[in-house]
């Protein structure tokens, strides 16, 4: 079986366009949260999320924003177009929504029609066609773990010897729509989003995109490309409970993680660091808690947790790679990010939640779980190498 | 092309189809006029899903009815469901927008918008806790679900996993198609099923099924695809024989799923016909492409027949 490694990371979000940028803001604890300037969101609330402040044009954006990562994950990984038409690559998007801002542009007439892509999928097509890629793009639709699954079919295909390289990408941007939802389901915090804390109440929007370049490790090497770490495992389940919200027994998410773990053949005692999905919100957090606790024993209470979502926002289907590409960037670089906003915790769940300020340390694995509605659930596992 | 590679694809079993296709002379699936729709009734979430879920929770009924599969009775960390859509549920979109626009929120309008929203409904409905996946699909790539599902099953992660796919149409999506062609609503679900699986739970009839690149070479029966066009390159030999299509298809319709509608139409056919080995040829526009069927057994009549309304 084929080993894969993470040579590539591109990334737009609201903590800022490009690794470096976006880095420098995780480890200072800088949020890219803000007031929304999208549309009008005089009648709800809420009125801020994790806009990408430097595009402010809404047209085409999710593309817009998806092409951007993607050069500059093949830029980082050292991979030119050229060289990807000829090779075997394969394009792997994960998105809720896709170009849904088009859509809904045109549906309230704002725009002319059929300038949108009506299928999800219209996005990863035009990125292969952008790339010259011979093989087309297969995209990823469970809500918020869809680029988790992404990454997991990318993997998939460089193990089974069916890919020289994955192009992994998530992406999701916000429009009004999606902002209504999360509000109709009061899912929105009235204060700011702080996940795992006693005092939650709810979650942050936000959007984005990010990629990452997965190459089999042979091939890697060949080509003397530089390796940020082993993308080691990868699982998927459902809660099969409820359509929006989590089990609250915790049990699905505890099976994702244990069979990630197993697929990479990673003890528990092993992990260095959890990167929980930690929405913010009451139900998902303590869900998540739960897992971890009966899954970890009493490592559980040592592990460093944490969640980006109140510096980035939830990005929807975008913040499975964004997460994955956090975690690479972590192993890089021995540091682990903090759970900003994080004050009190619970009485049952006393983790190591890194509250407020990140901290350097030396990792060796890395876990990211996400969950979506429908009780989906997401895991990955990266290994230094 | 597929995304996936088809070397070393492994076979898989075809243990029972669901199909929903519209009555002759429409392009409309009327959901509610179903007679499995009573099945569902006592569940309360039942009526806060979208047509789009009712018509793939009725489709794996039927699908699983005719597998003979009762889930209960099996291990459901270890079933899987792999579906594939070209729109979505553009229906659900538009009710909630619609809603947004008249300041007067459907929370469930807006969870029933996500395209995973059919598959989630039968997870819940079903305790299906396997992997749970829809692909945005275009250009009939329903043939990488098939190929996911068929790794799940090759990969031992799952035992059985549900396939299919759907297509509900909208008001947007009936102006997007004003100046292409006209789609019609469909539904479908395939079972596929390991072979390990089937033996031990002593299930018959099923089919054998492995895709398989290029043009089929042995002798039997072809099922060409839904659209006519797509393989007038295709010169059968004289120990291949054709099954006009039009028998089994209703004429004049385009699906958006055609190769899940050509795979489960012609494996129903196959066993009513007690037709041993049969090729299905997928609408491909980039390669050549083919499913080599083989029923296991024969049998005179086929149980779960279409649910048409």
């Amino acid at each position: 079986m084929n080993k894969a490694v993470v040579t590539g990371i591109g990334l737009v979000t609201s903590a800022g366009i490009g690794k470096e940028s976006f880095f420098n803001s995780i480890q200072e604890g800088k949020s890219g949260i803000s007031k929304i300037t999208l549309f009008d969101t005089s009648r709800y609330f809420c009125k801020e999320a994790g806009q990408v402040k430097d595009i402010t044009d809404t047209s085409d954006r999710a593309y817009t924003f998806l092409k951007k990562a993607t050069d500059e994950a093949l830029i980082d990984a050292d991979i030119e177009k050229t060289s990807l038409a000829n090779g075997n690559a394969k394009l792997f998007t994960g998105t809720t929504h896709g170009s849904l801002i088009d859509w809904e542009n045109w549906y309230r007439k704002i725009d002319p029609p059929d300038s949108w892509g009506l299928a999800l999928e219209d996005l990863s097509i035009r990125c292969q066609r952008a790339l010259g890629l011979k093989n087309r793009g297969l995209t990823i639709s469970t809500a918020c773990t869809s680029s988790t699954i992404a990454l997991g079919l990318g993997l998939l295909a460089i193990r089974n010897n069916k890919a020289d390289i994955s192009i992994v990408g998530g992406v999701d941007v916000l429009n009004e729509f999606i902002f209504a939802g999360f509000h109709s389901l009061r899912a929105l915090t009235t204060t700011c989003c702080k996940p795992f804390d006693k005092s939650r109440d709810g979650l942050i929007l936000g959007e984005g995109a990010a990629v990452l370049v997965i190459e089999n490790l042979d091939y890697a090497k060949k080509r003397n490309a530089k390796i940020y770490c082993e993308l080691k495992g990868f699982s998927a389940c459902s809660d099969a409970r409820h359509f929006t919200a989590p089990d609250l027994t915790g049990e699905g998410i505890y099976r994702c993680i244990k069979n990630g773990l197993q697929d990479a053949d990673v003890k528990v005692e092993e992990v260095s660091y959890i990167n929980a999905h930690g929405t913010g919100t009451e139900l998902n957090d303590r869900a998540e808690c739960i897992a971890i606790k009966k899954l970890f024993g009493k490592y559980a209470f040592s592990v460093p947790v944490s969640s980006t979502k109140p510096i980035l926002g939830h990005t929807s289907g975008a913040c499975g790679v964004i997460e994955a590409a956090l975690c690479a960037l972590c192993i890089e670089r021995c540091f682990i990010p903090p759970t900003i906003n994080f004050e009190f915790p619970e009485k049952d769940f006393p983790f190591d939640f890194v509250p407020r300020k990140g901290r350097k340390k030396f990792l060796d694995v890395a876990i990211s779980t996400n969950a979506a509605f429908g009780g989906n659930n997401a895991c990955i596992v990266l290994k230094r190498i | 092309m597929p995304v996936l590679s088809l070397n070393a694809f492994s076979p898989f079993a075809v243990s029972g189809v669901g199909l929903l296709l519209p009555p002759r002379k429409s392009q409309i699936i009327n959901i509610h006029q179903s007679k499995k729709i009573s099945f569902f009734n006592r569940w309360e979430r039942f009526r806060q899903t979208n047509d789009d879920a009712k018509m793939m929770l009725v489709t794996t009924k039927i699908a699983l009815d005719n597998a003979g599969i009762d889930i209960k009775k099996l291990d459901r960390t270890r079933i899987g469901i792999i579906f594939a859509t070209t729109f979505g549920s553009f229906s659900s979109y538009e009710s909630f927008e619609g809603s947004v626009l008249n300041n007067n929120l459907e929370p469930h309008a807006f969870s029933n918008s996500l395209a995973s929203s059919p598959a989630s409904a039968i997870s819940i409905f079903w305790g299906i806790k396997g992997p749970c996946i829809t692909f945005s699909v275009t250009q009939c790539a329903e043939i990488d679900a098939i190929i996911v599902a068929g790794e799940l099953l090759k990969n031992k992660i799952c035992d059985i996993v549900l396939t299919g796919g759907w297509l509900k149409l909208s008001k947007t999506c009936l102006h997007y198609f004003a100046k292409k062609n006209s789609m019609s609503e469909s539904a479908v679900v395939i079972v596929m099923e390991s072979l390990e699986h089937l033996k031990q739970r002593k299930h018959y009839p099923y089919t054998v099924v492995k895709i398989e690149n290029g043009y089929p070479k042995e002798g039997g029966y072809i099922f060409p695809n839904v659209s006519k066009n797509f393989h007038n390159q295709f010169e059968p030999s004289l120990n291949q024989k054709i099954i006009d299509i039009k028998s089994i298809l209703d004429l004049g319709k385009i699906f958006s799923i055609p190769i899940f509608i050509s795979l489960a139409k012609s494996v129903k056919f196959a066993l009513r016909k007690n037709t041993r080995k049969f090729f299905v040829l997928p609408p491909f526009r980039e390669e050549k492409i083919c499913f080599l069927c083989k029923n296991t057994i024969k049998r005179s009549v086929c149980h779960g027949e279409n649910d048409r309304n």
